[in-house]
């Protein structure tokens, strides 16, 4: 957890990624920030987001995202 | 067979009663039939060159199934490997599937670059598959959306082929999307009163835009901009520009209205491709209104790839941490801007002015995102109020303004021509020479103070139509549910002014965007 904050921090340094859960739904992230995050995390934890994990959902909060890469990287 | 012709209705209504008879005994074949016209009707137009989309269809077909497979059996034997070993088969297993997602892509586009810009300039010129620039790019969508596991493969070749041969697609795209179409090409579909009319209503304000007001600015649109001269003065040229901004739109709103509607005949709803791309603020939201189906598939299969590949990443990492987050967005994102564009440029034609109108318009999104802090910060100075009408009105005015500057590159043909004529805007516009030379076209007989003022009226409808849409509403459902005298009335008018347009008409025009 604590790579991926750090990972996030990373992209945006002004975003308070350990407890905003609405990240998406309230346009905190923008598009591109969005990119930038799936592509860190892919090479830091050398997974792949598939196109139908690119949901919201996923992306709301610094906890749904690391679930989501938990799971990626249980199967 | 053109759009609108004695044959193409023939075609039409053929396939529209085995349609619907098919639909009648036997539903779930309904989809064969739809293959049938799409076969048909590319065979009609493409003769042997039929071999072209059957590769497509055949790789990706074959393709998607194989890289499914090789996922999930994967999935299943590393089941109960220790983690490490787990780790590797996957990543050995994406490899393999990478290999043959990018061959099959490949392969595609290699095809589309040979026939499009390598064999029409041979001694022999040949007409280009029906549709390939379209389809092409609709199989790749297809191919690279299994392999992200967007959605399960689809184990019918028929289906698969149906979904790049669709008839009213071929002519000038919408380039639809699998997911977005498969369930309306598959599915049984009865023909209701509510829904004919729907679809007639839309062909029939499709015709209006294309022959009552397109093909009758083009032969202006020709005089003024379509010759090799360097000399003809800035109103001149911005006039011609400004009828090219209106015709490019109605003619390919028009085609697009035109082919919904045919589609929607057969249930087939197809992607969304205009959203009144001249109320945009700003040249990226144009593009994210004008085109829309080539314009989402360059951001989803060019724009995102490219901006997440390592080296790109790695880049705007380090601007970002040298100098601000913002900087380093805008020159990644300003490279893959000017990438996309001059991508588009290409797929227009192999011609260099493409290329020129592409990066044009992908250099002006890269430098206004670039500038778009010091904008605001400038409009704050100044007390510009970001929200005001007035500043909505301008920005609207400055897109459209920039829109026509990009015909310059567009339409004009050789680049040096475009910029001469760029120069002679703003620095010898010479509007008394102007309105003499636009005289001289009427005198002429080029155009007639008729077909002008047909156009003018259709333009009225089409931007009360765009008015009301901008606004949230449908101005053809709410047609839909009046009284059918009403309904008669406006459908006999609309009738009426395309009879008389071909009356004032120098004849009609191809598609432009057949073209591509």
């Amino acid at each position: 957890m604590d790579e991926l904050l750090e990972l996030l921090q990373d992209v945006r340094d002004d975003v308070d990624f350990e407890t905003c859960e609405t990240l998406i739904d309230d346009g905190i992230l923008a598009s591109f920030d969005i990119l930038q995050i799936i592509s860190a995390i892919n090479e830091a934890f050398d997974v792949e987001i598939p196109a139908t994990s690119i949901i919201p959902k996923n992306f709301n909060s610094a906890k749904a995202m690391y679930a989501m890469i938990e799971k990626l990287l249980e199967d | 067979m053109a759009f609108f012709s004695v044959a193409f209705f023939g075609f039409v209504l053929l396939f529209l009663i085995i349609h619907d008879l098919v639909g009648d005994y036997a539903p779930r074949y309904q989809w064969t039939v739809r293959l049938a016209a799409g076969i048909a009707f590319f065979t009609y137009l493409s003769g042997i060159k039929i071999v072209f989309i059957l590769a497509s269809a055949l790789t990706v077909w074959s393709g998607a199934l194989l890289i499914s497979q090789l996922a999930k059996n994967n999935k299943i034997s590393r089941k109960d490997l220790p983690p490490e070993e787990k780790k590797a088969s996957k990543k050995k297993c994406q490899r393999t599937r990478k290999l043959y997602v990018t061959a099959v892509v490949v392969f595609n586009i290699a095809l589309l670059i040979l026939v499009k810009y390598f064999l029409p300039v041979a001694d022999h010129p040949i007409a280009l598959p029906l549709g390939i620039s379209f389809y092409t790019l609709q199989a790749v969508s297809y191919m690279v959306d299994v392999y992200g596991e967007k959605y399960e493969p689809q184990s019918n070749f028929g289906k698969i082929l149906l979904y790049l041969i669709w008839f009213p697609q071929l002519i000038q795209g919408p380039i639809n999307r699998y997911d977005l179409i498969e369930k309306d090409l598959f599915a049984p579909f009865k023909l209701h009163a509510p829904d004919f009319r729907y679809a007639f209503y839309m062909f029939l304000f499709g015709t209006v835009k294309k022959y009552a007001l397109a093909d009758l600015l083009a032969p202006a649109v020709n005089a003024c901009l379509n010759n090799n001269s360097h000399d003809k003065p800035g109103a001149f040229v911005l006039f011609g520009a400004l009828l090219f901004a209106i015709e490019q739109y109605a003619d390919f709103s028009g085609g697009i209205d035109m082919s919904m509607g045919i589609s929607m005949l057969f249930g087939v709803k197809m992607n969304e491709n205009f959203k009144q791309p001249y109320f945009s603020t700003s040249l990226a939201m144009f593009w994210r209104r004008w085109h829309i189906s080539l314009g989402s598939w360059m951001r989803d299969y060019v724009f995102y790839p490219f901006v997440t590949t390592k080296p790109v990443s790695k880049l705007t990492k380090a601007v970002s941490r040298k100098f601000g987050n913002h900087a380093g967005r805008a020159l990644t994102g300003g490279i893959s801007n000017l990438l996309v564009f001059a991508l588009v440029g290409l797929w227009h034609g192999p011609e260099k002015h493409y290329l020129m109108w592409g990066l044009y318009n992908g250099f002006i999104i890269a430098i206004s995102d670039a500038l778009s802090p010091l904008a605001l910060k400038m409009n704050r100075f100044l007390h510009i109020k970001e929200d005001s009408k007035c500043m909505y009105c301008f920005r609207v005015f400055r897109t459209f303004m920039i829109v026509v500057f990009a015909g310059y590159f567009d339409v004009i043909g050789p680049v040096r021509t475009g910029l001469a004529c760029f120069s002679n805007t703003f620095l010898r516009f010479e509007p008394a020479r102007a309105a003499q030379l636009i005289g001289g076209l009427f005198s002429d007989g080029l155009v007639s103070v008729q077909s002008f003022a047909t156009a003018a009226l259709s333009l009225i409808l089409l931007v009360i139509n765009s008015v009301f849409k901008e606004k949230g509403k449908s101005p053809l459902g709410s047609l839909c549910g009046r009284r059918y005298y009403l309904r008669w009335v406006i459908c006999f008018a609309l009738i009426g002014l395309l009879l008389y347009s071909f009356t004032v008409s120098s004849g009609i025009r191809g598609f432009m965007y057949a073209a591509f």
